[in-house]
C-alpha cells in the first residue's frame, strides 16, 4: 500500500465517519472529533493486512484500537461512550460481507456462500469482543481507582 | 417535593433518554442515581427496548410506581450527551428541583437536523465507502444517484411508520434497482461497489453496538431484544436486495 492510498482511505474514512455524524445528529465539537474513530478503526485495519491476513482477528484488533480512542476521548469530555463508539464502529459493519453473501445464495454458489456468511458473522463478533474487552478493562480501571480514592480518603481521616 | 413529583421527573428523564437511543443499562444507571441524589427511598428501576418501571419507596411507608411505554425511537446522540450531563448536574445538587422539568423539555425542544443536512449525511457516507471498497468515479457518481433515489423513499416509509423488517427489504431493493439501471447509462460500472456504499446507511451498526454492551453489561433482555433487530434489518436488506437482482437478471 502506497502513502497515497493511505492518503485516500484516511480523508474517505473521515468523509464518511463525517456523514454518520450527521445522520446521528451530532452537534458543537463533537462533530469533528467523533469521525478520528472511524478513521482509526479502518487504517489500523488496512495497516494491519500484511501481518495478519485474517479478516475477523484484524477486525478485532481494529476495534480495540478504535474502542481505546474512543474511551478515553470519552472520559476526557464527559461525553457517554456510546457517542464515540456508534460512529467509529460503523466503518467495520460487515455491508459487504451482507452483499456478497447475499449474492452468492442467488448464484447458488453454497461453498462460497457458506464461507462468506461465517465469514460475515465472525467480523460482527469480532467488532463486539473487542469493544467488550476494552469496556471491561477500563470498567475494572474505574472500579480500581474509586476504590483506591476511597481508602486514601480513609486513611488522611483516621490520621486526623 | 413528595415522591409522586419525584417519580414523574425520573420517569420524564428516563423516556427522553430511552427515545432518543441511550442503552438500557445506561438508563438504570443514571436513573437510580438521580432519585438517589433527590432523596427516594427504596429504588428500583427497570428498563427495556420499549418500556420503563420505577418504583420507589413514600413517605407513608407505601411504594409508588409508573410504568412508561415507548414506543417510536430514533438516534439522537446530541440529546443523549445533553441529558447525561443533566443527569450529572442533579447527582452533584447543581440544579434546583423545579428546574428539572424545563431544563428536560429545553433539550427535547431542540430540533433534529433538517433533511437536507441528513440527505448530505446519507450521501457522504455512500459515495465516501463506495470509494473505500474499491470504487472509482463512476462507481461514486452511481452510489450518489442511488442516495438520491432512496433517501425520499425511507423517509417516506418512516412517516407512514412501516414495520423495521419491511423497510429495509424496500429500502434495499431501491438501492439494488437504481444501482443497476445506473449501469445503463454509466457505461460499465462495478455495481456492486455502488450498492455496497448505498447499504452501509441501512447496516446495523447501532443494533449491534448497543446489544454489545448491553450484554456485557449483564443486561440480558434488553441485549438480545437488540441483537434480534440487528438480524431482522440484515435478513430484510439481503431479501430486498437479492430480489431486485433476481427480477433484473430475469428480464435482462
Amino acid at each position: 500500500m502506497t502513502i497515497l492510498d493511505l492518503l485516500i482511505s484516511i480523508i474517505f474514512s473521515y468523509i464518511a465517519s463525517l456523514g454518520f455524524t450527521f445522520v446521528f445528529h451530532i452537534r458543537g465539537k463533537l462533530l469533528f472529533i467523533a469521525p478520528i474513530g472511524g478513521v482509526i478503526i479502518w487504517v489500523v485495519y488496512l495497516l494491519l493486512e500484511p501481518i495478519l491476513p485474517g479478516e475477523i482477528i484484524r477486525s478485532f484488533f481494529a476495534t480495540m484500537a478504535a474502542a481505546l480512542f474512543c474511551e478515553v476521548t470519552a472520559r476526557i469530555m464527559k461525553v457517554p461512550v456510546t457517542v464515540f463508539m456508534i460512529i467509529a464502529i460503523v466503518p467495520l459493519v460487515p455491508g459487504s460481507g451482507l452483499y456478497y453473501t447475499m449474492e452468492y445464495a442467488i448464484e447458488e454458489n453454497y461453498d462460497m456462500f457458506m464461507s462468506k456468511c461465517t465469514t460475515t458473522i465472525g467480523i460482527a463478533g469480532a467488532i463486539a469482543v473487542g469493544m467488550i474487552f476494552i469496556a471491561s478493562l477500563f470498567r475494572i480501571g474505574t472500579m480500581l481507582s474509586q476504590k483506591i480514592k476511597k481508602a486514601s480518603y480513609i486513611h488522611s481521616y483516621k490520621k486526623l | 417535593m413528595n415522591s409522586q413529583q419525584i417519580l414523574n421527573i425520573a420517569s420524564k428523564l428516563g423516556y427522553s433518554m430511552l427515545k432518543n437511543g441511550a442503552e438500557t443499562y445506561r438508563i438504570e444507571d443514571s436513573l437510580c442515581r438521580v432519585l438517589g441524589a433527590m432523596g427516594a427511598q427504596e429504588i428500583d428501576v427497570f428498563v427495556i427496548n420499549s418500556c420503563i418501571i420505577i418504583s420507589i419507596g413514600a413517605d407513608d411507608g407505601s411504594t409508588v410506581s409508573k410504568v412508561k411505554r415507548c414506543y417510536e425511537k430514533v438516534t439522537d446522540l446530541y440529546k443523549i450527551e445533553k441529558l447525561n450531563n443533566l443527569c450529572r448536574m442533579i447527582c452533584e445538587n447543581r440544579l434546583e428541583f423545579e428546574d428539572i422539568v424545563p431544563a428536560i423539555e429545553k433539550i427535547e425542544r431542540k430540533k433534529p437536523y433538517n433533511k437536507f443536512v441528513k440527505l448530505l449525511g446519507f450521501i457522504m457516507v455512500s459515495v465516501a465507502f463506495s470509494v473505500l471498497f474499491g470504487g472509482g468515479v463512476l462507481e461514486a457518481v452511481s452510489a450518489f444517484i442511488v442516495t438520491l433515489a432512496f433517501f425520499p423513499v425511507m423517509q417516506a416509509m418512516d412517516a407512514l411508520k412501516v414495520s423495521l423488517f419491511f423497510k429495509n427489504i424496500i429500502g434495499s431493493a431501491v438501492i439494488a434497482i437504481v444501482a443497476l439501471l445506473s449501469e445503463s447509462f454509466l457505461g460499465d460500472i462495478q455495481t456492486e461497489k455502488a450498492i455496497i456504499g448505498a447499504f452501509m446507511n441501512l447496516v446495523p451498526g447501532i443494533s449491534l453496538t448497543t446489544s454489545m454492551r448491553d450484554l456485557v453489561a449483564g443486561d440480558l433482555i434488553a441485549g438480545k431484544n437488540a441483537l434480534t433487530e440487528a438480524i431482522i434489518i440484515a435478513i430484510g436488506m439481503a431479501l430486498g436486495s437479492g430480489l431486485a437482482i433476481v427480477a433484473f437478471r430475469i428480464m435482462a
